[in-house]
């Protein structure tokens, strides 16, 4: 393995760690509620 | 140590230097090492051919040093400069006793080593193919003219000489054809490594490429073979991940609670719990379900208060539905199920605190003025139900689709950067601009 390779797949190895950080702490930045919450409200049809 | 037999010193005619005739029998012009007078190797009185004290060139290559490439050791004898009235170039002329003549040609920093064919190659439409290796033309019909010249060649050479020639290309090869009234030449040439011109002649290693430099014909792209080792290593990942999203993603233990809602009626506010949560920080999943929503919208606040700190956890759904006709018959919008994912609530016991309101739009229904919010709203509407399911844990996918897009960045780049490296390069071909085929032409190895 060359040493691009190398760093790429250490690369990889730090996105799964990340991912398994985040889904062992069971967090998301997406996720649709949390310590603080807001949320932009609008009701009503938006049918034409 | 004595001094190689086929080595034999001449006076420079012009300035008197000692020159070193290091191809005797073989070498037709010789040019002064000292003032660059052309001088004919073949005539005994070593005649002078054309002065040329111009010349004055401080060579990458100096005349006489010798170096071993890919097995062979090889004594660089001539140089000349050459430029086809837009790119310039510097041939060097390799000597080996028992290998004979090779090229060493250098543009832009990088450097190709050249073999004289000995046989035409064969052609197959535009292409032409050596040793089973298809070449494709690049350039055709320029004039390549001597610019200017040093040391010992194998034919009379002088500035100004002029042949015609055509380029035909596959990746780190290119293939040459040169020719005159008289005689034509193939050559082909490959392009060496940094590491391989540097350990054989101690010369600077090529410039890497970045946008905005101009490649060489067969230089091939030095990103393709990133994208191809990085490509198995992107699709290991991507299976990891997958597995990794199968085994953190599970939701357990749900606990179902319900609650019934008036449309246009008070917030109805109710408490459910212990919810237990028994380690580190997880995810709470809440399926918010409101069944018989139509013509109207249900506010969901869902709040997990942790009975010991009194922190709140907060999300919130928006269940609606709505429904009609018009000139393109039925329509309908909105979702009458909502699932929340709530991230990394602490290890504790948790009342799940849900403040409902539901609300009636449209002009169905009894209307009646309410004097203390002074609005108009619908009586009559049958209550909404609320069913919402509670369970640990959380299957969050965009993490998910995050870290995949996180992976395939570098690759991506590569590829980015590999298209503007080719499209930069055959922007100097003959013919129609860069395509999709000529990119995937360039990823093929050399």
């Amino acid at each position: 393995m060359n040493r691009s390779s190398f760093l790429y797949a250490l690369w990889c190895l730090s996105v799964m760690g990340l991912y398994l950080t985040a889904a062992s702490q069971g967090y998301s930045p997406f996720a649709d509620g949390g310590r603080t919450a807001s949320a932009a409200r609008a009701y009503g049809p938006t049918h034409k | 140590m004595a001094e190689d037999d086929s080595v034999r010193s001449l006076s420079c005619p012009a300035c008197g230097g000692t020159i070193a005739l290091r191809a005797a029998g073989y070498t037709v012009t010789l040019a002064c090492e000292y003032c660059g007078t052309l001088i004919d190797a073949t005539d005994p009185a070593v005649r002078i051919i054309t002065r040329y004290n111009e010349m004055q060139a401080s060579l990458a290559i100096p005349l006489g040093t010798r170096g071993t490439l890919r097995g062979i050791e090889w004594e660089a004898i001539g140089w000349m400069e050459r430029s086809d009235g837009w790119a310039t170039w510097e041939e060097t002329l390799l000597f080996n006793p028992y290998e004979g003549y090779r090229w060493l040609i250098a543009q832009n920093g990088q450097w190709s080593l050249g073999t004289m064919l000995t046989a035409a190659p064969q052609r197959d439409g535009p292409d032409q193919i050596v040793g089973g290796r298809r070449f494709t033309p690049f350039y055709g019909g320029n004039t390549a003219r001597v610019t200017r010249v040093a040391g010992e060649f194998y034919w009379r050479v002088k500035p100004g000489e002029e042949v015609r020639a055509s380029d035909y290309v596959r990746p780190g090869f290119m293939l040459s054809l040169e020719q005159d009234d008289r005689e034509q030449g193939w050559t082909i040439s490959e392009l060496l490594t940094g590491r391989e011109i540097r350990a054989a002649f101690d010369v600077d290693p090529p410039p890497f490429w970045i946008p905005g430099m101009t490649p060489l014909a067969h230089q091939p792209s030095p990103y393709a073979r990133r994208i191809k080792d990085w490509w198995p290593i992107a699709a290991l990942s991507f299976v990891a991940l997958l597995v990794l999203l199968a085994l953190f993603g599970r939701t357990m233990q749900p606990q179902m609670f319900s609650l019934s809602v008036t449309p246009d009626g008070p917030t109805v506010s109710q408490t459910f719990g212990p919810i237990a949560l028994p380690l580190g920080k997880q995810a709470m999943t809440v399926e918010a379900l409101t069944p018989s929503v139509e013509q109207g919208w249900v506010d969901i606040d869902v709040s997990f208060v942790n009975r010991k700190t009194q922190d709140s956890y907060d999300a919130y759904a928006l269940n609606e539905h709505y429904s009609g006709q018009d000139s393109d018959g039925y329509w309908s919008e909105g979702a009458r199920s909502q699932t929340l994912k709530i991230a990394s609530l602490p290890a504790g016991t948790y009342d799940m605190v849900v403040d409902v309101q539901a609300h009636h739009w449209g002009s169905s229904g009894n209307w009646a003025f309410d004097s203390s919010s002074r609005t108009y709203k619908a009586e009559g509407q049958p209550p909404i139900e609320v069913n919402l399911t509670v369970a640990r844990g959380a299957r969050f996918t965009s993490n998910f689709w995050l870290a995949v897009l996180m992976i395939l960045v570098p690759p991506l780049l590569m590829l980015v950067l590999h298209i503007m490296f080719e499209n930069a390069r055959l922007a100097q071909k003959d013919g129609s601009p860069a395509d999709a085929d000529d990119w995937l032409r360039g990823m093929e190895s050399p």
